[in-house]
């Protein structure tokens, strides 16, 4: 690379740096890039909508990805879609037949004692 | 528009049981594209597709800025695409790729990458890279902190701080380069310089058609171990 096309370069990613920091919006970062890159072309500086959906008001913010990542949210992914396999079913109330257990003991309890008494009092 | 020669070609290697990199080919417009993804079987290979899909379907305007503005377009529209996906399908699991693209006209051309897959030129026998990587060990290289022989050894050199996916905004580098008959250029994958060496990647993209160089590139890559996928596009400038 020539000294005019390092020039050029360094212009070119020290503008994306500046973006990417959000220190230019989206509309001046493209009207900057393409002053830059007509110059090296020869061709003319197009005259774009500025209000075109493609350069709104988004601004960058960069997270490192590794293969690390992928392999621990892989693994994180997997126990929590084994509960969700199993729970397909209908759930279990265990709280409510419980009650019902103890509300069946209770009234066949009072319903023994009463025949007791009846039966003896008879 | 310049005669341009190219050879695309990908494949799973030998330790990987599915290939997640994914190339692209569009002659008629003069754009080419290596895409790695990334989040396992059905994510990663999704993702790497997404991608190329997207810049097959990219139209040139005749202004050069408008071109690269309308693949910066195509790559920002899949960003978001990927990350809807990856939200619906795979519960926010990563889900991410690579993408080097080359974008070649009368004379010039250039370089639109988020990753780091790779662009390189061979002229005159020079091998010179042409993107930068997005990465860890790239910012210490920069910083001065690491040489280039030592970044490639270090136990972070996988660690990449921009991707197709990475973030709700996508940011892309782009350089431009003079191009001259007889250049040939490579974009590759992490599976193919991490396997060999700049000298050997220069010696093997000086040998024959493309297609031959191509092809010994994917074979050494192999011989080496391969321990990921590898995709490797090798284009030859011809006149104008």
């Amino acid at each position: 690379m020539n000294a005019t096309g390092e020039k050029l370069n360094q212009d070119l990613l020290a503008l994306t740096e500046s973006f990417a920091n959000a220190a230019i919006g989206p509309a001046e970062f493209r009207r900057r890039r393409r002053e830059i890159i007509c110059e090296w072309t020869g061709q003319p500086v197009p005259v774009v909508d500025v209000s075109a959906p493609s350069e709104d008001d988004t601004h960058p913010g960069m997270k490192a990805i590794t293969d690390k990542d992928v392999r621990d949210a892989a693994r994180a992914a997997k126990p929590a879609a084994a509960p969700a396999a199993e729970s397909s079913g209908k759930p279990i109330r265990w709280g409510l037949w419980i009650t019902v257990m103890l509300l069946l003991f209770a009234f066949s309890g009072a319903g023994a004692l009463i025949w007791f008494v009846l039966r003896r009092s008879a | 528009m310049a005669d341009w020669q190219y050879c695309a070609l990908t494949d799973q290697g030998v330790k990987r049981k599915h290939n997640e990199d994914a190339v692209v080919a569009v002659p008629d417009i003069a754009l080419w594209a290596v895409a790695d993804g990334m989040g396992g079987h059905e994510a990663g290979d999704v993702a790497s597709k997404m991608v190329v899909d997207a810049l097959a379907s990219v139209q040139r305007p005749d202004n050069f800025s408008l071109f690269i503005d309308a693949v910066e377009d195509a790559l920002t529209a899949v960003n978001q695409n990927m990350r809807d996906h990856a939200g619906r399908e795979y519960a926010g699991r990563t889900m991410g790729s690579t993408v080097v693209s080359m974008l070649g006209a009368d004379g010039y051309g250039a370089c639109v990458w988020a990753g780091d897959s790779r662009l390189y030129r061979l002229r005159d026998g020079n091998l010179e890279t042409l993107s930068r990587d997005h990465s860890q060990v790239q910012r210490l290289v920069d910083a001065g902190v690491l040489s280039e022989a030592e970044a490639d050894a270090h136990p972070n050199s996988n660690v990449i701080t921009r991707a197709v996916g990475g973030a709700a905004a996508l940011v892309v580098d782009v350089v431009m380069f003079d191009v001259r008959p007889g250049d040939r250029y490579l974009l590759c994958s992490d599976g193919l310089h991490n396997e060999l060496s700049k000298e050997a990647i220069a010696a093997t993209l000086a040998r024959g058609p493309v297609s031959d160089s191509a092809q010994s590139l994917i074979d050494q890559a192999i011989q080496n171990g391969a321990r990921d996928n590898v995709s490797v596009i090798v284009i030859e400038a011809g006149g104008a």
